[in-house]
């Protein structure tokens, strides 16, 4: 283990330690091995933007995520309008045809009730809904 | 100055300085939860330091050496962790540390960088991002993410830290 620590890049072991730096899990000689490579101010200032972007990964993660949920729920704008005109267009087609359909309906109808009195027409239907 | 207008200008210090303490607590104790409730004490040891009529003559360095008693009184409390609180390594830890965070200064331009860190992380694959948050969000131990994830120990403290290190070269480029 400690060979392959001394092999390892210089840069790489220091990051490797800030990923240990926890009292649970990194051992005495580390953080002594921490503390004489922080006697510089370049690895300082790394330490300082390491810690920032740590500290703060955790909002920025669920702020992420939260962002990622309402993507998904939020409907594309551009889709969203076709949608629409498409429901729209489909909906006044339906219509049309049903129109069409009791239109035929009691045409034919109307035209059966000479022979057969008895079939509600269209001209009887006007009069049943017209009369008080 | 009256000590309303002392605590809202205090207030409005803490909370433009606040993602740096928040850097220097979290990066000290990995437990996000005792670190909120760290951050949260400084806030009301510092108002109740003001409401006295005194003011700290450099109020970041004061919020950090707060948070510095109160994480060693936290750390007292876990006499059973590997490293002493105590130990004559970490004390030089901390005084680098401390070092390190005295010399940031107005060339770090933090807001740049969290905004980069918002824009890198979101460039990240989803499996990176749910290791990440296993270790940031959720707060987990390196050995239950290590469990999860079925790698070894070591094989999870260098992916993690290769992410970490990732995201470090993407917010130094994104803001130098």
């Amino acid at each position: 283990m400690r060979e392959t620590e001394d092999l390892m890049n210089p840069d790489e072991r220091f990051g490797e330690l800030l990923e240990k730096m926890d009292r649970e899990t990194i051992s005495e000689q580390e953080i002594g091995e921490l503390a004489a490579m922080l006697d510089c101010p370049e690895k300082r200032a790394s330490l300082r933007l390491d810690w920032l972007i740590a500290g703060n990964l955790g909002e920025t993660l669920a702020g992420d995520a939260v962002a990622a949920a309402t993507e998904d729920v939020r409907p594309d704008p551009e889709k969203h309008i076709l949608v629409v005109f498409y429901e729209h267009a489909l909906w006044s087609v339906a219509a049309s045809l049903i129109l069409a359909a009791l239109v035929l309906w009691f045409t034919r109808t109307d035209a059966d009730f000479n022979q057969n009195p008895e079939t509600l027409s269209w001209t009887m239907l006007i009069t049943l809904i017209t009369s008080p | 100055m009256p000590i309303s207008d002392k605590i809202r200008s205090a207030a409005a210090v803490f909370v433009g300085d606040r993602h740096l303490l928040s850097a220097y607590v979290k990066g000290l104790i990995k437990d996000n939860h005792a670190a909120e409730d760290i951050i949260q004490e400084t806030w009301l040891r510092l108002s109740d330091f003001i409401e006295s009529g005194k003011t700290p003559e450099n109020q970041a360095a004061w919020c950090r050496g707060t948070a510095r008693n109160l994480i060693l009184t936290l750390w007292r409390k876990h006499r059973h962790s590997k490293v002493r609180y105590d130990s004559p390594a970490m004390e030089l830890l901390m005084d680098q540390v401390d070092q390190a965070f005295d010399e940031a200064g107005a060339k770090d331009r933090a807001n740049d960088q969290l905004q980069a860190l918002r824009d890198c992380v979101a460039k990240l694959p989803e499996k990176s991002r749910q290791l990440l948050a296993k270790r940031h969000v959720e707060g987990l131990p390196l050995t239950v993410i290590a469990g999860d994830a079925g790698m070894s120990e070591q094989a999870t403290i260098k992916s993690l830290y290769r992410l970490r290190r990732a995201l470090f070269e993407c917010v130094k480029l994104k803001t130098s």
